[in-house]
Order: C-alpha cells, then structure tokens, then sequence
C-alpha cells in the first residue's frame, strides 16, 4: 500500500512527476499501460504535487495519517505466575548471556513475592510486632 | 564513606505504605507509587506480614552487568548503586535482570529507576514511624547473605528450610 | 522552514572553477520544501554548470548526489559515499548542512550553492517570507502570534513608528507594517489590552548578538 495515493480523477499528465522537487514521483510506460512510481524515502511530504495537480487527483491525506506497517514478529516470554508481558526470548538470551546464567521467567512483582516467601520462613512466627522476641 | 544500608524490620510494619508516599514524592515529585522505589508486600492478607522491599545495592550488581549503555554504576562514597539516568536508552535490561524485582521502569519518560539512599539521607527512613526501616551500618555476616540471597534465592531457601 | 535562494549561476561557476570532478550534493529537507536546494534543483545546476560557454578547456565532470538531511553528521558518514576522485563537493543545502559536510570531509573542499537566508513560510505559491529571527526569547504571546522581531523592518516593540501608512511599513509598499497586522489581530482575539501594556527593552543576549548559540536537551528532560 502506498502511501502516495491518487483517486480516479488521476488523469496520468504527469504534472506531479514534473514538479516534485524532490523527485520523488517517477513513472513507467510498459506496453500499453503507464505507470505512476512514488518513493517514500525521497518524498519530503511538501504538498507540491497536490497542489500542481490539475485534477485534485491526489489524496494528500494518506501521507499525513496513515496505517501502522508491521515491522519484525517475536517470540515473547510471560511470567510464569501471571502471565505479564516481559521479554522476548532475543531479549531473554542477550540477558542470560551478559549475566553468564538465565534469569527467572518472573514479572517484577512476583520476583519480589518470591522473596517474601524467603522471608516468612525466617520469621514463621511473626504476627504483631509485640510478639517478636528481640 | 559510608556502607550505611536501608535496614528492614519487617516485624515492625504495619502497611502504611507511607514510606511508598514519602518516596514517590522526594524523587518523582508525585504521590504515585508506581514511581515509589520502595514497595511494600502483603500478599497474604489473611495475616499481618508485611515486607517493605527495595534494592539491596548489591556487591556484584546484575542490573550494572546487564545495562549496554553502561549507564549504571557503583557509587563508593554511599556505597550504592545508580542509574546515570541521561545515560540510560529504556532498553529494560536491568529491569528484567534485577532478581528481586527491586528495578523500576517509568513508561512516560522510557527510562528505568531504582533506589539511590536519596543521596544518603533516604526519605522512607525518615517517615517510618514503625521504625520498621532504618539506615545503618549493616551487620557485615548478615549482609552479606541478604546480597546473596538476592542473587540466589532458591539456595537460600533450601537453607533455610522452617 | 530554513528558506535560501541558489546563488547566481555565474558565481556558482567561478567557485567551482578550478575542480575536474564536483559532486553536486543536495539535501531532502528544508530546502527541498521551498523549491531552492533539493534534488531537482541541483540536476538544474549540474546541467547548467556543464555548459561549454563557461569553460574554456571544457567542462567539469558532475556527479549528484542527495542526502535527506544534510545536518545530520552521523548520517553522512554513514550512509554517504563520495565516489572516488572527488575533488569538490558543492552543495546545495542551506549554510547549517555545507558546514556538516566541511567537518566530515576534511580534504575535499565543500563549496556552497545557495545563499541561505532565512527562517520563513510559504504565504503564496512561489512566496516565501521571513517570519522568525531566532531571537531565543519568543513574544509571540504578546503580539498575537505576530512577530514583531522579524516581520517589523526596525525591530521595534510597543506599536508601529512614525512611518507606517494604511498598514503598510515605509521601507516598501507592499511590505505590511507587522504592528498594524498585531494590532488588527489582538482585536481580533479581544485582547487589545495587551497592546497598551508596555514591554521593557528586549533582552537580546538571548538572540544572535550574544554570540553563537547552543542548546542542549537530556533526552528525556523536557523542561531543563
């Protein structure tokens, strides 16, 4: 999908490909058909070509808002207790790779409940502080 | 030079949470303890346990080993560790590091934070009323095996089986 | 935008006069947008530059070139290739990108193409005008979004001078006195009371007469 996008009054003069200054606009003539060419990473968004065109052919909206484009895809790790997002498993083997071991699969909070469990068992009889022999 | 640490009592605390209050307003300037870099747990609400965490400023810091930017350090003075927050890229290497969970990561601004002793005069102290926080010269026996229980826990617990 | 006009051709020429192999090099930003230095207008120099009528023992070899943002030092070294044998760049970016160039290729003479001129907008098609001076100490709250620093030809706060007639400033009768324009604004917005407060004299050291600036920002401290 691109993003320079032309609607059927686009009558193929080539007005736009004439006056983008940052050429920008390019086209094929193939056989019987010609071709309308736009490259995004040349495309300084200045609005030349919608202003030129004669026919109001250009939908200058898609260059100013437009779709999000998938970039890479995955593979994500959750905390094994509740699930939360935390890494992906690149990210998991970088980590276990700049620590020299391989850390727990734990969101933040349940790292932290696992020190809790620690600590009641060095301290199993505590309730109120008044009950805590010094 | 001090080697003064956070000392917790945890018989001592009550819930509060005043100590999350104290410091989300010393170092992010608001009462919101997802900012606090202390928290206090208290998941069995059936019984009144509470335990006040936060970093344990550990001798062989894996947050510092994990960061790529080297952004964090050991300070000597306070004998603790910082983040050099303009340093810091919000890549979450040491918040997924850190073995007790203690590393914060603010989403607004992109970049991890943690417990730095406010500079050595650390605000959670100050408010406990409890006193179930203290900053001391920590008792060398026992702090060195918090520091590795912090890095291994499941050890700790074999050892210290009830 | 950052607005300048390419130098005269002539000029241009004998500039570049003593070098076999130039790399005309534009940029895809600014100058770009207002129709002075981007792609399109460095090929309209190159085929210029090449014409036997200014060279008597024959015309340059040209190569173009373009990168999208010519400020960018990291970028350059990155990704821009100069092709072997080089011994000019000309470029037709605005004064911020030559120097870039100058600084990443510190043997090759990097000779500039345009006259850059101003901070400005495009009020009509083919119209460019100046509309900010870059003064650090920004009064547009009080002038109604007017700026009195660039668009006034004495710079002065506080209203128009003796000069101004039927809106317009005295230098030029087409140029408009930016105090009428103010003040027809803050009418406009029913602020017209900000118009009979007094402003003390500016503090320029902010601006260019304080020597040459710099800002710097922690990525994530917006405020400091």
């Amino acid at each position: 999908m691109s993003f320079f996008q032309v609607n059927n009054k686009c009558n193929g003069c080539l007005a736009c490909v004439q006056n983008c200054p940052a050429t920008a606009l390019s086209y094929r003539d193939i056989g019987d058909k010609r071709k309308l060419l736009h490259n995004m990473t040349r495309c300084a968004r200045c609005g030349n070509c919608w202003r030129v065109c004669p026919q109001d052919a250009v939908e200058f909206q898609h260059l100013l808002d437009g779709p999000w484009d998938d970039v890479t895809i995955m593979d994500l790790v959750r905390c094994v207790v509740c699930g939360e997002p935390l890494y992906t498993m690149d990210f998991s083997n970088t980590l276990a790779h700049k620590l020299d071991k391989n850390v727990e699969d734990l969101c933040p909070m349940h790292r932290k409940t696992l020190s809790m469990d620690t600590w009641k068992r060095v301290f199993p009889e505590k309730t109120k502080p008044e009950e805590v022999k010094k | 030079m001090t080697s003064k640490k956070i000392e917790v009592n945890p018989v001592n605390c009550t819930g509060c949470m005043e100590c999350e209050v104290a410091c989300s307003l010393k170092q992010a300037g608001v009462n919101d303890s997802e900012l606090s870099r202390i928290h206090v747990l208290n998941v069995n609400r059936d019984d009144d346990f509470y335990l006040p965490t936060t970093c344990q400023q550990c001798e062989d810091p894996p947050c510092l080993a994990s960061c790529p930017e080297e952004a964090i350090y050991k300070d000597d003075e306070l004998d603790r560790v910082v983040i050099d927050s303009e340093r810091c890229i919000g890549c979450k290497m040491c918040f997924s590091a850190c073995p007790t969970g203690a590393m914060g990561f603010d989403e607004a601004g992109g970049r991890a934070f943690k417990c730095d002793l406010c500079g050595g005069n650390p605000e959670c102290v100050r408010v406990c009323e409890p006193k179930a926080l203290d900053y001391v010269e920590p008792y060398k026996p026992q702090y060195s095996r918090m520091c590795k229980s912090a890095n291994k826990f499941f050890s700790v617990m074999g050892r210290k089986a009830a | 935008m950052i607005v300048g006009k390419l130098k005269p051709a002539e000029e241009i020429i004998s500039s570049v006069s003593e070098f076999r192999n130039i790399l005309i090099l534009s940029c895809g930003s600014c100058v770009t947008v207002c129709l002075s230095g981007g792609d399109r207008e460095a090929r309209a120099l190159g085929r210029e530059i090449i014409q036997d009528k200014y060279h008597e023992q024959g015309p340059p070899s040209i190569k173009m070139d373009t990168i999208q943002r010519q400020c960018e030092r990291d970028l350059i070294k990155t990704f821009l290739e100069i092709p072997p044998g080089t011994d000019a760049i000309l470029s037709t970016a605005c004064g911020v990108g030559v120097q870039t160039l100058a600084e990443v290729f510190e043997h090759l003479p990097v000779i500039p193409a345009l006259n850059t001129t101003f901070l400005g907008a495009l009020d009509e098609p083919g119209v460019w005008r100046e509309k900010c001076q870059g003064c650090g100490d920004c009064v547009l709250t009080q002038t109604a979004g007017i700026c009195p620093v660039s668009r006034c030809a004495k710079q002065i706060f506080n209203g128009p001078c003796g000069g101004s007639s039927k809106g317009k400033c005295e230098i030029d009768g087409e140029v408009d006195c930016a105090w009428q324009l103010i003040i027809d604004r803050l009418k406009a917005l029913g602020k017209l009371d900000e118009y009979l407060k007094i402003s003390p004299p500016k503090d320029w050291s902010s601006g260019r007469s304080g020597g040459p600036r710099k800002t710097e920002r922690a990525a994530n401290d917006y405020f400091r």
